[in-house]
């Protein structure tokens, strides 16, 4: 049995912005990541403006040329548009000013592996890895945790932090517990391939295309470069074959654009919960996307930077101050729900 | 009685959490069920608890492990 005061469970950037904001609270924290760093993560991998102001404003930092794309690293926004056969482009807003404030309107295109190994180490916490969360028990006190993988298989905090992403190991074992067995609420499952690049045809270099094609799948599909591969994203509700819709992608890629791809080099697959954010209970506390917090149109980067290092801070409150935890997370992240009900208000992503 | 995972699969991993009996596992990206350990929910759950997340409706009755029902009937 180890001991901390606080455990985070995931190793992306609500994990490390939440490890970040511990420690620079002086509180003792350890990450525990499930795969081994780096790992792929289901994204395009675009850095919006907020992200990169947020990296700066809780990291002291801007994403390192070594986590970049090695060519087109910034995609402007103008250059992110959707396109239909009968009135061919027009922009495509994927990020919304936050509070009256507008953000850069230069993406930067990078790699989620690179770029969430980056940020881990950026916040200055050890982190373990290949150590899956198998169940927990959590008294008033404390929590005490079991852990598959080599080495420490128990562990006992003061909090259980879950910033363990869309499919959320603490948040099922916190629903289970509290007697809510059924699957997930809406999602929509996300597909993506990447292809070897052999010709963009017409389509312009450093861009970013959107597509609404419901033979394609219910939600938008999308293309862009990343160094030697074309990424082809697709999406869809329950029972859509993607691999399919992948397929036919490729097809209205070619047939309209002229784009010749190359051999096949990976997938990468997820599901999004549609859902409103879910904090969790006592001494476990839900962020990011575990506790369902995913701006415009599916970007969750930034969401779960802010809505990380706003966990970190009401925890590391919470144990100076004796106070509840969830509702000073709650307190100090309002702005971040409010930027939820912004984005959702105004999101566009499905085809149907 | 068991299911398996077909080449529809997009290794979504949210199968694998579902399971309660620890039967669905990743290797190299790949899902598979283990027919040993799988009990198509038998008891726990009207329909298997990864049959009802599964996105892509990717995950089939394995024809060679078939319920002793089909068996009898077949």
């Amino acid at each position: 049995m180890e001991q901390h005061d606080v455990i985070v469970v995931g190793g992306g950037p609500a994990g490390a912005a939440c490890a970040k904001a511990l420690k620079d609270a002086g509180v003792d924290v350890l990450i525990l990541e499930k795969d081994q760093l780096p790992r792929y993560k289901c994204c395009s991998g675009v850095l919006f403006g907020q992200t990169q102001e947020l990296l700066r404003q809780y990291f002291g930092a801007d994403a390192p040329p070594e986590v970049y794309c090695s060519n087109d690293k910034i995609v402007e926004a103008e250059d992110v548009r959707e396109w239909n056969k009968g009135t061919g482009y027009k922009r495509y807003l994927w990020e919304i000013p936050k509070d009256g404030k507008a953000f850069s309107t230069h993406y930067q295109n990078i790699w989620r592996n690179l770029f969430d190994h980056w940020l881990v180490k950026m916040s200055g916490v050890t982190c373990r890895e290949e150590a899956r969360v198998k169940s927990f028990i959590a008294t008033s006190e404390h929590v005490t945790v079991a852990v598959d993988g080599p080495g420490v298989s128990e562990y006992r905090c003061k909090y259980l932090i879950g910033a363990d992403g869309g499919p959320s190991v603490v948040k099922r074992i916190l629903k289970a517990a509290a007697g809510d067995n059924g699957p997930a609420g809406a999602s929509v499952s996300i597909f993506q391939s990447y292809f070897k690049l052999e010709s963009l045809g017409t389509l312009k270099q450093a861009s970013w295309t959107v597509f609404f094609e419901p033979e394609i799948g219910e939600m938008l599909s999308c293309v862009h470069q990343k160094d030697d591969y074309l990424l082809l994203c697709v999406g869809g509700f329950k029972g859509r074959k993607l691999r399919e819709s992948v397929a036919r992608f490729k097809q209205l890629l070619a047939d309209e654009f002229g784009v010749k791809l190359g051999a096949w080099w990976r997938d990468e697959g997820c599901q999004m919960e549609l859902a409103p954010p879910y904090l969790g209970e006592g001494r476990t506390v839900l962020t990011g996307e575990a506790a369902g917090y995913v701006y415009l149109n599916g970007e969750g980067i930034s969401a779960a930077i802010d809505s990380g290092y706003r966990c970190g801070k009401a925890v590391a409150e919470a144990l100076r101050s004796g106070g509840d935890a969830i509702a000073i997370f709650r307190r100090n992240s309002s702005d971040i729900d409010k930027h939820l009900e912004k984005c959702l208000a105004q999101i566009h992503f499905l085809s149907v | 009685m068991a299911l398996l995972i077909t080449p529809d699969c997009i290794n979504c991993v949210v199968c694998q959490f579902e399971c309660r009996n620890d039967a669905i596992s990743q290797s190299n990206g790949i899902h598979a069920i283990d027919p040993e350990k799988c009990t198509e929910c038998d008891g726990i759950a009207e329909t298997p608890r990864c049959v009802a997340v599964c996105a892509v409706d990717c995950i089939v009755p394995d024809p060679r492990r078939p319920r002793l029902g089909t068996v009898l009937s077949a």
